[in-house]
């Protein structure tokens, strides 16, 4: 038997686990090699040291890991979080999602209402009017004294209900 | 073979009258379209409109100095008493008796290219079967009387009445599908080329409002998808008034023309914000402008037209 095997065995050395026959090889070779023979003594001054610590039971030191446990997910949870709604698979569905739902809140609902019909005589249609019935030909055929004075007449009307409406 | 000469002689007699006279209106209606650019004129004239049957008449003074000045003084009704419209090229004015002040409209013609002669001519032929249909006297002068039939339900029948020597129109009619006279024209006096027209009448003659430079109008316009049958888009304007910058769309079917005006109405201009429905006037807001739709329509088609603009 050689050191390596020696050293690869000497804790079930210690423990008494080995068969007799493979006892008596390792204590024939402990004899002759100082240098496994440091090396037990020294597993056997670990081991005699550790038996002189105070015994503690899992059980008594589980609250404490637990709570441990509990403020490192606490303190971890939202860079967790984060983490997770950046990786592209998350996060280029959500973008999708996102931008269709601003699309929907923010377009102008009202571009397919149809036109509103509350009166108000206030707005002077004078302008506009003239300009219906004199500007860009061809209205040579049309008249525009007779388109004005219609423009202006039906207007003024408009005017005045709305005003006995009030 | 006398039969065949006799029944050839029969439908010549029937419908080669009817196509010359056609050919002759669209002839007349050629140089009645020039005569404006042709001939100055000053004269009176009535102008009647029937609103639900119930007849009012303006009076108004005309003096045109060829070819593109026109200055119209309204006497009555009440309602345009006092008020004076003068064209000059593409200036406009229009002079307020309230206010005692002129409020100039500047006009800039963006497409030339939509409108010429001939294409409202073939307008016309389009969407009316026009015919020379007799003669007349307007203002004592001797008038050929046109009368232009629509070719799509619900439109107008158009009259007009058209000076012989110098193709000025004097007079016009215009009758729904069901004969009712809806309006007409026609001048009283008229004087033809007279030599002692001063330009100096075709400028606003006292207090004019001031406007801002004429900038553009930087308006994305917004089309309607539905026309009436037989009208087209003859011209896109920008309107510069009273701080107000508009854009003006006008389609026409050759006799009748609709107005499409549109501006933003933000606030920050002094265009003001309404809303109105009355026969032949719509206005609406939507997506932040202000509409305005004018045209000789029944409310539906006026309707129909404002919710295809987009």
């Amino acid at each position: 038997m050689n050191c390596k095997q020696v050293k690869k065995i000497i804790c079930e050395y210690l423990g008494g686990c080995l068969p007799d026959s493979l006892r008596k090889e390792v204590e024939l070779h402990l004899v002759q090699c100082s240098e496994c023979s440091a090396e037990l003594n020294s597993v056997e001054d670990m081991v005699s040291c550790l038996r002189s610590l105070s015994h503690r039971s899992p059980i008594d030191c589980w609250p404490g890991i637990r709570e441990r446990i509990q403020t490192q997910q606490t303190r971890w949870f939202w860079p967790r979080i984060a983490e997770i709604l950046l990786r592209p698979a998350v996060a280029a569905p959500a973008f999708v999602v996102m931008l269709l739902l601003a699309l929907f809140l923010l377009w102008p609902i009202n571009v397919n209402e149809p036109p509103s019909r509350r009166s108000d005589p206030g707005l002077d249609y004078s302008r506009l009017i003239t300009v219906h019935s004199r500007t860009q030909q061809p209205q040579v055929f049309a008249d525009p004294d007779v388109i004005l004075v219609s423009a202006e007449l039906a207007n003024s009307r408009a005017v005045a209900n709305t005003d006995q409406d009030r | 073979m006398v039969g065949l000469r006799l029944i050839t002689t029969f439908l010549a007699a029937i419908f080669v009258p009817g196509a010359v006279l056609a050919a002759s209106a669209i002839d007349v209606l050629e140089r009645a379209e020039e005569a404006p650019r042709r001939v100055s004129y000053r004269g009176f004239k009535t102008a009647t409109v029937y609103l639900k049957g119930c007849p009012t008449t303006a009076i108004l003074k005309v003096v045109h100095l060829k070819p593109d000045k026109t200055r119209t003084e309204y006497f009555t009704p009440a309602l345009l008493a006092g008020v004076v419209v003068i064209e000059n090229g593409s200036e406009l004015w229009r002079y307020n008796p309230q206010a005692n002040e002129w409020e100039p409209i500047h006009v800039r013609l963006i497409n030339r290219q939509f409108y010429s002669g001939d294409q409202h001519i073939r307008t016309i032929s389009k969407n009316y079967d026009v015919r020379l249909i007799g003669t007349d006297s307007v203002a004592g002068r001797p008038a050929y009387v046109i009368q232009a039939i629509p070719k799509y339900q619900g439109e107008s029948v158009h009259r007009l009445w058209i000076d012989r020597e110098f193709f000025l129109i004097m007079g016009t009619q215009i009758e729904k599908p069901n004969g009712s006279v809806v309006s007409s024209s026609r001048f009283t006096e008229l004087q033809l080329n007279p030599d002692d027209i001063s330009s100096a009448i075709f400028k606003p003659g006292g207090h004019v409002k001031s406007v801002p430079n004429a900038e553009s109008v930087n308006l994305q316009p917004m089309k309607p998808s539905y026309i009436p049958k037989g009208y087209r888009l003859v011209g896109i304007s920008h309107l510069i008034a009273d701080r107000c910058r508009s854009l003006h769309m006008k389609f026409s079917n050759g006799m009748n023309t609709i107005s499409l005006f549109q501006h933003r109405s933000d606030g920050k201009t002094n265009c003001r914000r309404a809303e109105k429905t009355t026969s032949g006037i719509l206005t609406w807001q939507r997506s932040g402008m202000q509409f305005t739709l004018i045209g000789d329509l029944p409310r539906a088609e006026l309707q129909k037209i404002a919710d295809s603009v987009r």
